[in-house]
């Protein structure tokens, strides 16, 4: 019965994938409609059973490949670690494709059944890539979510900048594949198996060079999936997916794929200790630059983008020194309030007639007050101020990161972190006070925006409450209370050990900081004629009336920021324009002339078409039967060749 | 195992030797006093009136090939009559098998149309 | 002389032995005697009532030899003094042969009618063919393999020029008819060699009377070479082609269809009948020639179907690069090399055949419709039918997780294991080149049309055939197993044999 469970989690959205794809642009809407989330939904309920039965086990339905040594069976592995990743990624994706319900309604039927046909394979492809039990079809899952990531991010392909968006993160996640197939090639070649727990049980044996060879080449595939410096440049562009898309695949579920990878072999990380720091680095420098970049984007998803990276930073620092479940706690607070974060500005953003420039909003807390709500609920989480879901889990790996000690990357990580986490504050405050506070913008697209129906207002609600209370299943980063998340993952990943005499304090300072930035935001973004009078002005009064820009005090630090450091510049530079030359070149020197020049005198020496005049294929008998005594000519002077030889 | 060809070679060569003396001794040798009459063309002594490569009707060969397809499959029955004795019934049997198939074939033949002339 | 060989060589041949040897090649039999019937049946009925009866008749005798060859399963041994043989590679092929003229059967069935042919002769050739194949698959003797490649050759000239109205399909028949006797004697004339410098035309005898001495010896080369460059024909390898794209492009469609798994199975277990179990001790040589046929065929079938704007060509140059991959298995060799040879004709019956039925689908009253550009849109005039015919494109091009992929998969491995990396590697870059061609059918198909353009009506024959062939393209990707393990059955007693 349990072997049969994760097959049924797997089977509801690849059926209802097939469904949509087949007849999906025929059927009513309605239907749509209940296929869609319903497949996500009924993934769900099932993942919900086996969490209540506790089935867990790796379970072999047949042998796919048993070629030599290569062996790959078809096996589904439910652990404690692939059942919390399950439970986030079905129960947020059916939060996130019934608001989809009201979101994508503007679209025609087949645009509709479109959407969630890609959304179904998405969370299958997802739903695989934590369910494999081998690294065959983890690379399978893998590649399947990038794949349903380019479909969406190019949804409306009408718009030129969405395919170019989604080639952009086409390539980069193509490049994180070929480190994951490398890396699975390395791991092959020095243990001959394809199953984790094959792999893993033969790691103690193993020269450690490989190992760390084999763990960088995983690292590769988890920045790319994961925007990590320096495979993060998809990721903002990213958001010219619709709304839901950037909610489920770009900020709760796929982008996370990477701190799931890390979590998944901690038994390589565990030995490869370099690759491990490297990760806790590249997650602090992420974490750091995405923060500092998010300070100057104008568009709100962008934002939204950028924090999202820098939040998958904070997971990688920790899955970095080691403390996997406070990596997988931050996981779930995050799919939590980013995915309100994205849907409630995906609320804003139906609402302003799909402009995203938050600097033409203003004033939308008066005339959008749930969303509002929400977006607060979201924004305080993310800032991390007590007792919101992101206080709790920043606060642990922040804390873990403190008090590991004997790891020299961890306080360092720790540091960046901090600093990190002062910027979240001022860049969510700077976000919020602009796009819903003050007067209406005398640009804004819509002077009376209308508050989103019920079908997109329901999950964003639920997401909130859980937002709000989801903190206290883990209270560990005051040193109190439960620890639910830790107990339940300690089978799949072990417990993170660290002594930390100040958790009350550090957490408790790094939140004042935070928001304290949070409201200092209200002095830079608000202006003065719009304050409300009330204590926060008077505050203003005391302190700074309207401060000068801090753009206008270093000109330099915002272009800096603005053009996102660079990245893609450097990119376009060091690979794409080198690139384009070698192709352009190469197509003059070397395509045209020898691969054209053969292509073409082959095809024109044994095409046919139109009577085109050609030497063997000519259609008479007589030159089929010189060729044929030709090449039996030529077999018999090889066979001559091979028999005077031996 | 080649060298058990070679008297054959000499064989081949010495014939082709002989001949290609004969017709160049002919050609050399042989009187040469062409007029009019002698060049024309003749066919059994008469002027010919069609050209030669004319076509024959398609219905000649199918005759043709049907008589030589039975005419073949009869030639089986002389190993089949000099093992007899050996076969006993099963090969009677056999025999009335291999005849029916022939005489399905023929059935076919005929009932198609494939003996009329016209 | 006669005479005195009868006298001397003692025969007794007793009715149990004839009964057991009827039983060995009964899969065999069953076809033959449904020819017969329907033969007779064709004189005898009306005409309107002689196709579907003459349909039915053939299923029944293919179902019938399906459930003989599949009793026969681990039970085979050698009948008529060695003449035949079923043990289960050749089982295998007739298993094979069985399902494919079942299904070349519904897939023709409205053809016949709609392009107003004659039903009851088709039928008759079709199972002539598949006795053929079956023939090759048996065999366990030089002259029984001529006998089956002719009987499936002569069977299918015929049926090459089956569009009597049709000049292509004439022009078809002829060239098909002179460069299949060309090759046909280049076979003979190479069996003749072997059997004079072995002195039997056994099989297992061939094999035992090799030697230290034989890979000198001029006239078993001679042998080999002659008899490869006739089954590199029969394959459809280069240099030995040209045919291939000529027939299959005349010959209307469901022949096509039916030849084009139909020859390329048949040769290949006459290949691997006659080499890999009659000539273990002179592997270096045939694999070498075989080497030499492999490469040239994925190179000159690949890139030359680049330019096709026919899709019977196209499939056709498709088909001449598949059989340089099949080579690889053989060449490998090995019961692995085998088993991923049969594992990838079984794919290629599905995946190739499927493709082809489609193609007869698409064919109206007047001729094929085989040009590229009439597919376009298939998927909104039948959705069926077009995402099938992506499913065979990207089966045949080796994508995972399909049937075709794993078929490529087991054959490259043997091939890499048995130390033919260099194969290996042209066969992979030319699968590369190989997915342009494909592809730009995939486009065609999904290329939205006018709406317009009238939907296509599926016959439900050959829409259970075609609908068969995907799942099994699909399912056979995801549990090989199944197959393969029949496949590696199949394998077993050749390469006990002393496989190469």
């Amino acid at each position: 019965m349990s072997a049969a469970l994760p097959l049924l989690i797997l089977g509801f959205p690849i059926v209802g994938a097939v469904l949509l794809a087949g007849r999906g642009w025929r059927w009513p809407r309605t239907l749509t409609k209940l296929v869609g989330p319903g497949a996500v939904w009924l993934s769900f309920l099932v993942v919900l059973a086996a969490f209540y039965t506790s089935s867990y086990g790796d379970f072999t339905y047949w042998r796919w490949i048993k070629s030599g040594p290569f062996d790959v069976p078809m096996n589904l592995q439910l652990d404690h670690l692939s059942l919390f990743m399950c439970l986030v990624i079905t129960g947020v994706g059916a939060l996130i494709t019934t608001y989809a319900v009201g979101y994508m309604g503007h679209e025609d039927d087949p645009s509709y059944a479109r959407f969630f046909c890609y959304m179904d394979v998405f969370v299958f492809s997802m739903l695989l890539l934590v369910l494999a039990g081998n690294f065959v079809f983890l690379i399978v899952g893998w590649a399947g979510v990038g794949l349903s990531s380019y479909l969406l991010i190019g949804f409306y392909y009408w718009r030129p900048s969405a395919v170019v968006a989604a080639r952009k993160a086409f390539v980069m996640n193509v490049v994180g594949d070929v480190g994951m197939i490398l890396g699975t090639f390395v791991l092959f070649f020095q243990v001959h198996a394809t199953t984790y727990s094959a792999v893993f049980k033969a790691i103690p044996r193993q020269d450690s060079g490989a190992l760390e060879l084999a763990a960088f080449l995983f690292l590769v595939g988890a920045i790319a999936k994961s925007a990590q410096i320096p495979l993060h440049t998809w990721l903002p562009d990213a958001m010219e997916g619709p709304t839901p898309v950037s909610a489920l695949i770009h900020a709760a579920t796929m982008v996370t794929a990477g701190v799931y990878l890390v979590g998944r072999l901690h038994p390589l990380y565990d030995v490869a200790i370099y690759a491990h720091a490297a990760v806790a680095l590249i997650g602090a420098v992420s974490a750091l630059v995405a923060a500092s970049i998010a300070i100057v984007q104008t568009d709100i998803k962008r934002v939204l983008a950028y924090s999202t990276m820098s939040q998958i930073g904070y997971m990688f620092v920790a899955v970095g020194i080691g403390a996997y479940s406070a990596a997988f706690f931050h996981l779930l607070a995050h799919a939590f309030f980013k995915a309100l974060l994205f849907m409630s500005a995906g609320n804003v953003i139906h609402a302003m007639d799909d402009n995203q420039d938050m600097r033409v909003y203003g004033g939308l807390w008066r005339q959008l007050r749930p969303t509002s709500i929400s977006f607060l609920v979201g924004s305080l989480a993310l800032v991390g101020v007590i007792p919101f879901v992101g206080f709790w889990s920043k606060e642990l790996i922040l804390g873990s990161a403190f008090s590991a000690g004997g790891n020299p990357v961890a306080v360092y990580a720790w540091g960046i972190g901090f600093l990190t986490a002062l910027l979240t504050g001022f860049y969510t405050g700077r976000m919020w006070w602009l796009a819903f506070w003050g007067q209406p913008s005398e640009r804004r697209p819509v002077a009376h925006p209308h508050e989103a129906p019920r079908v997109m207002l329901v999950p964003v609600i639920v997401l909130a409450v859980l937002s709000t209370v989801g903190g206290f299943i883990q209270t560990t980063a005051l040193g109190l209370g439960p620890h639910l998340v830790d107990d339940f993952l300690a089978p799949a990943v072990g417990v993170f050990k660290a002594e930390n005499p100040f958790a009350l304090v550090l957490g408790i300072t790094t939140m004042l900081l935070a928001a304290l930035l949070f409201l200092t935001a209200y002095l830079f973004y608000v202006p003065l004629g719009e304050r409300v009078a009330g204590f926060w002005d008077r505050l203003a009064e005391v302190s700074v009336s309207h401060p000068r820009p801090w753009s206008a005090r270093f000109p330099r630090l915002q272009l800096l920021l603005e053009r996102k450091l660079y990245f893609d510049e450097l990119y376009d530079a060091v690979f794409v324009r080198p690139l384009d030359w070698l192709a352009v070149e190469g197509e003059r020197f070397f395509d045209v002339p020898v691969v054209e020049g053969s292509l073409s005198g082959v095809a024109t020496l044994v095409q046919d078409s139109a009577g085109g005049l050609s030497w063997v294929e000519n259609g008479f008998f007589r030159r089929y039967a010189l060729v044929f005594m030709g090449g039996a000519v030529l077999a018999g002077l090889l066979l001559v060749f091979i028999a005077s030889r031996g | 195992m080649i060298s058990d060809y070679v008297p054959l070679l000499i064989f081949l060569v010495i014939s082709f030797l002989v001949v290609g003396a004969l017709v160049t001794a002919s050609f050399l040798i042989g009187p040469s006093k062409p007029n009019q009459r002698k060049l024309q063309v003749y066919e059994s002594g008469i002027v010919p009136t069609t050209p030669a490569r004319h076509r024959l009707s398609v219905r000649f060969y199918l005759t043709a090939m049907l008589f030589i397809i039975f005419d073949v499959e009869a030639v089986f029955f002389y190993p089949w009559a000099v093992l007899l004795h050996v076969l006993r019934w099963y090969g009677i049997a056999e025999m009335f098998v291999f005849m029916l198939v022939l005489l399905v074939a023929l059935a076919h033949i005929w009932r198609k149309g494939g003996l009329e002339w016209e | 002389m006669v005479l005195i060989a009868a006298a001397t060589y003692s025969v007794s041949y007793s009715a149990d032995q004839a009964w057991s040897d009827l039983q060995q090649v009964s899969p065999i039999a069953a076809v033959v005697v449904a020819l017969l019937v329907a033969m007779v049946l064709d004189l005898v009925l009306p005409r309107r009532a002689q196709g579907p009866v003459s349909a039915a008749i053939t299923v029944i005798g293919l179902l019938a030899s399906l459930v003989a060859a599949l009793l026969l399963i681990d039970r085979g041994h050698t009948a008529y003094y060695q003449f035949a043989v079923a043990d289960n590679f050749a089982v295998f092929f007739d298993v094979l042969f069985a399902v494919l003229g079942i299904l070349a059967v519904a897939v023709s069935h409205a053809y016949l009618a709609r392009r107003n042919f004659l039903q009851a002769e088709f039928y008759v050739l079709l199972l002539a063919a598949t006795a053929g194949q079956m023939v090759i698959a048996q065999a366990n003797s030089l002259v029984s393999i001529f006998l089956g490649l002719e009987l499936l050759s002569i069977a299918l000239y015929v049926m090459s020029g089956f569009a009597r109205q049709d000049f292509r399909s004439q022009e078809a028949a002829v060239k098909y008819l002179l460069m299949g006797g060309f090759a046909s004697a280049f076979v003979l004339y190479g069996m003749a060699l072997v059997y004079g410098a072995t002195g039997t035309t056994l099989i297992p005898a061939i094999a035992k009377s090799l030697g230290p001495g034989s890979s000198t010896n001029a006239l078993l080369l001679l042998g080999i070479l002659l008899m490869g460059v006739g089954f590199a024909f029969k394959v459809s390898a280069a240099p030995f082609q040209m045919w291939t794209p000529d027939v299959y492009e005349g010959a209307p469609m469901p022949v096509t269809a039916f030849m084009s798994v139909g020859t390329k199975a048949a040769a290949f277990a006459m290949i691997v009948r006659v080499f890999a179990t009659g000539l273990p001790g002179l592997s270096g040589e045939w694999a070498a020639l075989l080497a030499f046929v492999a490469a040239a065929s994925m190179i000159v079938g690949n890139l030359a179907a680049i330019a096709q704007s026919s899709v019977k060509r196209l499939l056709a140059y498709s088909g001449i690069a598949q059989a340089g991959y099949v080579l690889v298995g053989v060449i490998a060799g090995g019961a692995d090399g085998q088993a991923s040879v049969l594992f990838y004709l079984a794919a290629y019956l599905v995946m190739n055949f499927g493709a082809f039925a489609i193609m007869v689908v698409l064919a109206g009253p007047d001729g094929d419709r085989d040009r590229i550009g009439d597919l376009d849109g298939l998927v909104y005039r039948n959705p069926v039918l077009g995402v099938l015919m992506t499913v065979f494109m990207l089966s045949l091009a080796g994508f995972p997780p399909s049937v075709g992929f794993m078929g490529k998969f087991f054959l490259f491995a043997a091939g890499v294991h048995h130390g033919f990396t260099w194969l290996v590697v042209l066969a992979v870059l030319m699968s590369v080149v190989s997915v342009y061609y494909y592809f730009r059918v995939v486009i065609h198909i999904w290329t939205p049309v006018e709406a317009a353009e009238r939907r296509l009506r599926l016959p439900a024959a050959a829409g259970l055939a075609i609908v068969a062939a995907g799942v099994l393209s699909v399912a056979l990707g995801i549990v090989p197993a199944a197959l393969f393990g029949l496949a590696q059955a199949g394998a077993v007693p050749v390469a006990g044999l002393g496989g190469g």
